[in-house]
């Protein structure tokens, strides 16, 4: 039972125009196809915008006091349950932050491992997203139930390009949702050779439809929106972002992965269970592929690399977040190649779990979830039971910039038809993928006894 | 001997939503022979239209039936069920969607029966109702009368 049974996401319909006079008002009380509950409110008055509000009403889920006194590895498997569509993401950034405060070393063959694992959550997600979730706005259709109806062939390999990620997902993970092998050192198991190959023909298969959807993608035609963000992800001499690298940005900030707070902070705001992230010096960014593909295009995989040429949208990318879809598309074609490449060559760990000692101290890491850059930082006393726990997911992080974005947006349009333009912008909303139930597991609880000042 | 998939959805975490993951692990030696049981929590449609998933049964919770009742339906008729509602998370697109998507996608409906036990109590970690845990002994039957119909159909 997954449904709800009163009346759902769109089937509310936007708010009519009206309120004071000079002042347009555009809300949709529950956005469709992200995950999570959150609602967009935006008013302009004598034409500007006053009011850009992404609410994210969803409760707050608690995460980070329910790891308090837990083991990193029941942290690890707790930490998956906080998304249903990225739980890899989770279990990495967890992961790694333990094994670098441990000073734990990885054999090689579980550190390609765990980009295999992540290839898979990247195909599942992203090709969960382009077909399902975005392409839909752009084709003009209410959903990819309507879609699939015209566009039955496309939509059919959307839904083979994600079964090809969630089984990547279960023969590492033991499972497609929330994976249950990752553990501090390695894995609980190395799979067989013979079962990655089993992937294999899958795999190659996959690379020609995955290039046919770049090049689809970069077909639909974006609303006309451009802006220059600061955009910030992991970068790597070596590797496309996943694991490792440091967080930079393309104004110049450069910072290990475990030192997101020395460059940024969250805040909380009235309208949103989530918080906000934001640098020390005040500037919202953007994570996602759009910032990854731009800030790391010399370490795509060749075919990627060639894709991304070919259909010659660097710039478009990095400027306009409509073109998030193509970013996608690159990335795709990347995990898909990457895990093609990683199955072909694949021998078993000779150290599948190295050993490790629990210490005291900070464990602190960031890793490249599907929509972006993930922080967690964990405070474990000598035992190695977690004291306290900070989670930074993606959408926390974007929800400034996509208020900015509505806000910027909003003069262009607003000369369409009122649900026209309502439209539009669910569909800038959409171009993020925000993932709201990530964002709102936070737990800032204080309790200010009458006549003491709130500390 | 072919044998037929049993989609288990729900959840433990949820009250009632476990009621499928409780009925299959008691199910009949037969029936177990007979079948595939696969716990997919969220029914997606990239599973069911995959090569070799039909015929399958499909066990899950429902609402809007009276608490305890059993629903029996062919699956290809899940899809008119449940239409205009969502699952508040729409990264998923419910049981009714996801069989509607998998039949556009076909061209054709699906073959299968669902069966479904009426929930009553969704609180997190409320484990199962009284009501529900009543029905177990009559969902187990009807999932091992829905496998043993669809393997006598295949044979």
């Amino acid at each position: 039972m997954h449904e709800s049974t009163g009346a759902g996401p769109g089937l509310v319909p936007p708010a009519a125009t009206g309120g004071r006079d000079g002042e347009v008002r555009f809300e949709v009380a529950e956005l469709t196809r992200v995950e999570g509950e959150g609602s967009l409110k935006l008013v302009v008055r004598d034409g500007e915008v006053v009011e850009a509000q992404l609410a994210i009403f969803e409760a707050p889920r608690y995460f980070e006091q329910l790891v308090v006194g837990r083991t990193p590895d029941e942290v690890i498997d707790i930490v998956a349950r906080i998304c249903g569509i990225c739980p890899v993401a989770y279990q990495m950034s967890a992961v790694h932050a333990f094994e670098d405060l441990f000073g734990v070393t990885v054999d090689p063959a579980v550190r390609v491992l765990r980009r295999l694992l992540y290839c898979g959550e990247w195909i599942e997600s992203h090709a969960l997203h382009i077909y399902l979730l975005h392409a839909p706005d752009f084709l003009g259709y209410p959903s990819a139930l309507e879609m699939a109806a015209d566009h039955r062939d496309l939509v059919a390999q959307g839904l083979r390009l994600k079964r090809l990620g969630n089984r990547i997902i279960e023969v590492l993970g033991g499972r497609a949702i929330h994976p249950v092998s990752v553990r501090v050192g390695g894995f609980s198991r190395a799979p067989r050779r013979r079962e990655l190959e089993a992937l294999l023909p899958d795999l190659e298969a996959a690379i020609p439809e995955a290039q046919a959807t770049l090049d689809w993608v970069a077909g639909l035609e974006p609303p006309d929106f451009v802006r220059d963000p600061l955009l910030l992800s992991l970068s790597h001499p070596h590797e496309y972002p996943y694991n490792d690298g440091r967080i930079v940005s393309n104004d110049g900030i450069d910072v290990g992965p475990d030192e997101w707070g020395s460059a940024f902070h969250e805040e909380q705001v009235a309208w949103s269970h989530a918080l906000q992230a934001r640098s020390h010096s005040g500037e919202m960014y953007l994570l996602g592929p759009s910032a990854r593909v731009t800030l790391s295009p010399e370490t795509l995989h060749p075919l990627a690399a060639e894709g991304l040429a070919r259909v010659g949208m660097a710039d478009e990318i990095r400027r306009n977040v409509f073109r998030s879809i193509v970013a996608r598309g690159v990335e795709l074609l990347h995990a898909i190649a990457e895990a093609r490449d990683i199955v072909a060559a694949y021998a078993e760990p000779d150290v599948i779990r190295a050993p490790w000692t629990p210490r005291a101290g900070v464990a602190a890491w960031a890793t490249e979830a599907p929509r972006g850059l993930l922080f967690h930082r964990y405070e474990l006393d000598g035992d190695g039971l977690v004291r306290h726990a900070q989670i930074v997911p993606p959408t926390s992080q974007n929800q400034g910039a996509i208020e900015r974005d509505l806000a910027g947006f909003a003069p262009g349009i607003m000369s369409l038809p009122h649900a026209e333009a309502t439209h539009r912008f669910e569909q800038l909303i959409r171009s993020y993928d925000p993932c709201i139930s990530c964002a709102t597991h936070f737990l800032d609880l204080r309790i200010e006894e009458a006549g003491e000042p709130a500390p | 001997m072919t044998r037929i998939p049993v989609l288990v959805c729900g959840t433990p975490l949820r009250g009632d939503d476990g009621a499928a993951l409780e009925a299959v692990r008691e199910l009949p030696a037969g029936t177990r022979r007979m079948a595939d049981l696969r716990v997919v929590g969220q029914l997606e449609a990239d599973l069911l239209v995959e090569p070799g998933i039909e015929p399958c049964v499909v066990v899950d919770t429902v609402v809007g039936v009276p608490p305890g009742s059993l629903v029996s339906l062919p699956l290809a008729a899940v899809a008119e069920v449940g239409i205009g509602a969502m699952p508040h998370s729409s990264h998923s697109l419910g049981i009714g969607r996801a069989v509607r998507l998998a039949q556009i996608i076909l061209g054709r409906p699906l073959t299968g029966t669902f069966v479904g036990v009426g929930g009553v109590d969704f609180r997190a970690d409320a484990g199962l109702s009284e009501t529900v845990h009543a029905a177990l002994p009559a969902l187990r039957t009807a999932v091992a009368d829905a496998v043993a119909g669809l393997a006598a159909a295949e044979a």
